[in-house]
């Protein structure tokens, strides 16, 4: 019987015929891209298939998720590599693995005491892992593909998540980490409809996200009640994304061309605070007073991220560099307080 | 690690450049398709250099990428199945060309598996990633490939 390695040993006789003057007088593109995954991976979730990527969908044509840049009052900064959840310290030392892939969109919990992340192979279910480490617990049992994009309460005492089903209209979902009760919000649109950064309204009344209809996305911010009632489209034009509430409940800041708008929650009085140009918009949050504003900002185009390969897309991400500035409200009085990286990590107050 | 300089990817094409190419070829069976998929892996690698955080990995990845694409785009274009196209690289009736040909018999992915595997000593993680299924779906590719493979090489002899 051969042995499989030594008949790969005749490939070592064989010299590459390309040479470095070859590369540097390429100009990169030439060679048509890797397949169109985004288009296959619409018409995969379109058909209901393959639950992890699900989530690459929603990353290359739906609204883009904007995992933001923070780190814990520890100064632990959360993120995937290779599929598994990672912490760090800011300073990039301390790197250790805390829950095993492949996982996607880890996001502390307001308290910094707990990670969640959505993780699994046939089915993507939600988990909470403690920061100290510890086996991570599933909260969610959804069905096929599963679970995506949790996003935590302010109180952190419950997770927003969006659930693309098979055949049936997407969901979104809330549940509360404590086990149990999971409210389901179900999308109108059967097909092609996207939603991420499912944020609950602090009183748990109102769920605010981003979703985008059909293979043109555009996406727009939409609020609904969690025990159901009419789907509110609060705004229109060029694509907003990233919605967060107020901690009082009565405004929303989000990202549209690339500037922070803020908004009163039924979608009223919008009005730009900043402007990210020259770097990109990544993030927005509130401080826990609600009188300011966390605004993540990256030199590089965060569309650097869908370059192919697209299987690249996470590690990419997470080693753009990135500013956190903190504002006014009303953009005024904008001090850089720090930098970090663009990995899937939920801001804390 | 620090950020992967010109000078980095050039001293990468030096030295996993070839086992890169060799592996291309061993999977498309195609000289053409390796050199193009290495000089413009290469030269994405250039081009984003101060992006990458494992250039090598990257490199594997995106070569094997894009010579699965230019494969994909061929087989749509003329349906050509995969060539054994030895000659191009002058070196005719070698062994490899028994390997490339048995290599060929197999399916993309177990071909890909194995070479990544066996040849390359890519992580199962890294090889899934490049085929887009689960380090589960890999090891069993690397088992039946290679389980293959052995009898159509024993078949050769």
């Amino acid at each position: 019987m051969s042995n499989v390695r030594k008949e790969f040993t005749s490939l070592d006789r064989l010299d590459m015929p390309v040479r470095w003057s070859e590369v540097l007088q390429r100009t990169p593109g030439r060679m048509p891209s890797p397949p169109p995954r985004d288009r296959g991976l619409v018409a995969i979730v379109a058909f209901g298939l393959a639950a992890a990527s699900v989530l690459l969908v929603v990353q290359a044509l739906g609204p883009r998720p904007r995992p933001p840049v923070s780190t814990r009052p520890e100064g632990q900064i959360a993120f995937v590599r290779r599929g598994d959840v990672y912490v760090m310290k800011p300073d990039g030392t301390d790197v250790h693995k805390l829950a095993e892939g492949p996982a996607t969109y880890p996001t502390w919990s307001p308290d910094g005491r707990l990670l969640a992340f959505a993780a699994g192979e046939e089915r993507t279910q939600i988990y909470v892992v403690a920061s100290e480490g510890a086996a991570p617990r599933r909260l969610t049992n959804v069905a096929t593909p599963g679970a995506y994009f949790p996003m935590w309460s302010q109180d952190g005492s419950r997770i927003g998540f969006y659930a693309p089903l098979q055949g049936r209209p997407s969901q979104l979902g809330v549940m509360k980490i404590d086990g149990g009760q999971i409210s389901r919000i179900p999308l109108p649109f059967q097909s092609a409809a996207f939603a991420t950064n499912p944020v609950l309204s602090p009183d748990f009344r109102e769920i605010v996200f981003s979703m985008c209809r059909g293979r043109s996305c555009a996406p727009q911010i939409y609020v609904r009640a969690t025990d159901g009632g009419p789907l509110s489209q609060l705004t229109e034009g060029a694509p907003a994304t990233a919605p967060a509430w107020s901690p009082s409940g009565e405004r929303i800041a989000f990202i549209r061309s690339n500037a922070i708008v803020v908004m009163n929650a039924d979608g009223t009085d919008q009005n730009v605070v900043r402007r990210c140009a020259p770097e990109h918009c990544l993030s927005v949050n509130w401080t826990p007073d609600g009188t300011e504003l966390s605004v993540t900002q990256t030199l590089a185009n965060p569309d650097a991220c869908t370059l192919p390969p697209t299987t690249e897309i996470f590690e990419l991400c997470f080693h753009l560099e990135s500013n956190v500035y903190l504002m006014e409200a009303d953009g005024s009085k904008a001090v850089h307080v720090g930098s970090g990286l663009w990995a899937s990590v939920q801001p804390l107050p | 690690m620090a950020k992967p300089s010109s000078a980095d990817i050039e001293e990468l094409f030096r030295s996993e450049g070839p086992k890169i190419w060799r592996a291309l070829l061993a999977y498309a069976g195609d000289p053409d398709v390796a050199n193009d998929a290495v000089a413009e892996a290469f030269a994405q690698a250039l081009a984003h250099a101060s992006r990458l955080h494992s250039p090598a990995a990257w490199l594997w990845r995106t070569a094997f990428v894009l010579a699965r694409a230019e494969l994909k785009r061929r087989s749509q274009v003329s349906n050509p199945g995969v060539g054994a196209r030895g000659d191009d690289t002058g070196e005719a009736n070698e062994s490899w060309h028994d390997l490339v040909a048995a290599l060929r018999q197999i399916s993309p992915n177990q071909r890909a598996a194995v070479i990544l595997h066996d040849y390359a000593d890519r992580p199962s993680r890294e090889i899934a990633s490049i085929l887009g299924i689960s380090t589960a779906t890999v090891r069993v590719h690397v088992s039946q490939g290679r389980r293959r493979l052995r009898n159509l090489l024993e078949g050769y002899r």
